[in-house]
């Protein structure tokens, strides 16, 4: 049997297919993303209210405007499909590596799990508003994950557009839901003066509110995956990362502005669809069926960019050797990565199916917080290394290292902001880390070709 | 009511056949191509724009 | 010249076995905080619900227009009044903190510490044996 196998005729290497361009790389980055607008951005409110809220989007715009430029130079440089984990194997080393590779995989399986969980919750609201009650939400939840699987089995191409079109929909309407609450005119519709109260938890409620703040951007990042399936990667990473960070701070300032003018923060605090209350607030059943629609977009955009994500990444890892080298594989004809897209599927599902939604969001964060810390030295040694003009880097980011010391600080002031309602959370998954690296130095290390990591065509770094 | 228990069916069965059409199309690729052929993908693809301008400027 | 490292192959059952390593360690940090905050969430819940009794929107401090939206959102002031008084508590244990600055510090440490170890092993079998 084995003679028959078709092998590697002309001995060209399988590779995936070079198709995307930069919208769809904005597509991937804000589809993940604007879910964060529709539900969760809100726990700000919770733990600081309204105006702390506020704050924390725009301190919070700023770490990622710092994530954003420092990951648009090393990428347009590093282009290659594992992301930020294949700059730390070039930059840092192979333990970092395979610890920001897990970052990336966790945060993008958890985020897919909560993401379909919103989609079976909003199946259930549906019914009931049209009379059925106690709607089994789970098929819904396994619908979700499976057809977008089969989706991004089938190929990226049609993944990402998919992505596009749903992305800027549910983008549409959050600007049609601003100009119907007639934003200028104050009193009418929004009630900004009567609902905003002074910070009730005073500047600390601030600090922790950064915590959530994450919500309003978290997955931006999340572009430079697609580094191996997007045509001149050099050019349209930076060019689709940094337009969906401007289309992010947007959505995320008029979300603010029109939910805190109609909910008293107490509720806004914990609601669960915010947005989808806030035309129901407003009493047009258009607007809510609009938004109904387009929070469930949003969920099945982000989910969708989750997998493509989640999938690279934990693909990258198996072909290095990090994880099992079974994972490696590429589809002869779909040419994705299409073994680490079926084993993350049963994940996903079992995430969402433990039912401890702030425990995997929680995790979700602080996985993506952790990638962030990394940045900041990843950059430092990365200028430091390959000094500029020693190679062709397709972005050079201005003011270094401000950014990068902005972003640990503001890294610094998000982990105080998680040890504040959820330290035992932020302890159990730092031992989840610490068990794993330990597990890869004494165990896992030993099958990874050392040399072969290294497969960038720079010259010898300075200083090793 | 029964349209709510249709819908219900109808996902599940549609998760199914999904799920069931990936399991087996990676098994039917495992068993016509070579495993070394899958894993052949390396990092940066080598007709890569940005990668030839990594080579020419590597030799100065 | 030192040799190049070659590594081993690794077979399937073990490859197996890591991956289902990895899962039930995941599962484990997913359910421990459980452990320890299920409880002190089900009294303080229970706390605030048998406090918001016989109250009204002027004791909880609501004026006219954020009463009339908590009307239409469909709560009366008892209903309102968990949602209210439910606040966080950001009282900072010191000894908590301190460890938990620990991990993370010593955490990143140990990472760069050992990265930059098994790095310069690459960059020498990279450079230096062609």
């Amino acid at each position: 049997m084995a003679s028959e196998k078709i092998t590697s005729s002309s001995s060209k290497p399988i590779a995936m297919l070079k198709v995307l361009n930069p919208f769809h790389i904005w597509a991937l980055g804000v589809g993940i993303v604007l879910v964060g607008e529709f539900m969760g951005w809100n726990f700000t409110v919770g733990k600081g209210g309204a105006y702390a809220s506020l704050i924390a989007c725009w301190v919070i715009g700023l770490l990622y405007t710092c994530v954003a430029m420092i990951d648009s130079e090393v990428t347009s440089t590093v282009a290659a499909a594992g992301g930020q984990y294949t700059q730390a194997k070039h930059i840092i080393g192979p333990l970092m590596a395979f610890n920001v590779g897990l970052y990336l995989v966790m945060a993008y399986t958890m985020l897919c799990a909560a993401d379909a969980l919103v989609v079976g919750d909003l199946m259930k609201s549906g019914a009931e508003v049209m009379g059925y009650t106690n709607l089994d939400t789970k098929p819904f939840v396994v619908l979700t994950v499976a057809f977008l699987a089969w989706l991004n089995y089938r190929g990226v191409f049609a993944t990402l557009t998919l992505n596009l079109v749903i992305t800027f929909l549910a983008f549409a309407s959050l600007i049609v839901l601003f100009l119907s609450v007639d934003p200028l005119s104050q009193g009418v519709v929004l009630q900004h003066q009567a609902l905003l109260t002074d910070l009730p938890y005073g500047w600390i409620g601030v600090v922790a509110s950064l915590q959530f703040g994450m919500w309003y951007y978290l997955g931006i990042e999340g572009t430079c995956q697609a580094a191996e399936e997007v045509r001149s990667a050099g050019r349209s990473i930076p060019l689709g990362t940094m337009g969906g960070m401007m289309t992010l701070l947007v959505a995320a300032t008029i979300t603010w502005f029109v939910a805190t003018g109609l909910m008293p923060w107490q509720y806004l605090g914990q609601a669960v669809t915010p947005m989808y209350d806030a035309a129901t607030l407003l009493g047009s059943s258009q607007l809510q069926l609009m938004l109904f629609v387009a929070t469930a977009f949003a969920a099945i955009a982000s989910a969708n960019g989750c997998i493509n994500d989640a999938s690279r990444a934990w693909f990258s890892l198996g072909r290095d050797r990090y994880m099992p080298v079974f994972f490696g594989a590429i589809h002869p004809k779909y040419r994705t990565p299409y073994r680490s897209v079926l084993f993350l599927v049963p994940i996903a599902i079992s995430f969402a199916f433990t039912g401890l939604l702030d425990q995997v969001i929680t995790f979700s964060i602080l996985s993506g917080l952790l990638g962030y810390t990394f940045m900041t030295f990843n950059m430092i040694k990365f200028r430091k290394m390959w000094p500029l003009g020693t190679i062709h880097r397709g972005y050079i980011h201005p003011f270094h290292p401000i950014p990068a010391i902005t972003l640990l600080t503001l890294c610094c002031a998000t982990y105080f902001a998680t040890f504040l309602g959820y330290g035992a959370s932020l302890l159990s998954i730092m031992a989840f880390y610490i068990l794993a690296s330990i597990w890869f130095v004494l165990r896992r290390y030993k099958y990874v070709k050392r040399a072969d990591q290294f497969t960038m065509p720079w010259p010898r770094p300075k200083g090793y | 009511m029964k349209f709510w228990d249709i819908l219900v069916y109808t996902a599940w069965s549609i998760s199914a056949v999904m799920l069931v059409w990936m399991v087996v199309d990676a098994f039917m690729i495992s068993s016509q191509y070579d495993e070394e052929y899958l894993m052949s993908s390396r990092e940066g693809g080598e007709d890569d724009v940005v990668h030839g301008i990594h080579l020419e400027e590597g030799k100065e | 010249m030192k040799k190049n490292y070659i590594p081993p192959k690794q077979g399937m059952f073990g490859q197996i076995f890591d991956t289902i390593l990895v899962l039930i360690l995941v599962y484990a940090s997913l359910m421990v905080p459980l452990l320890f905050k299920a409880e002190a969430k089900a009294d303080a819940t229970a706390a605030i619900v048998a406090a918001a009794v016989n109250v009204s929107w002027e004791s909880l401090g609501q004026n006219a227009i954020q009463q009339e939206q908590w009307i239409k959102l469909g709560y009366d002031p008892e209903k309102a009044a968990v949602l209210i008084n439910s606040r966080f508590d950001y009282s900072i244990d010191p000894m908590m903190l301190i460890i938990t600055i620990l991990v993370v510090a010593g955490y990143f440490i140990f990472m760069l510490k050992v990265s930059d170890k098994e790095y310069r092993e690459v960059i020498r079998e990279k450079f230096d044996n062609k």
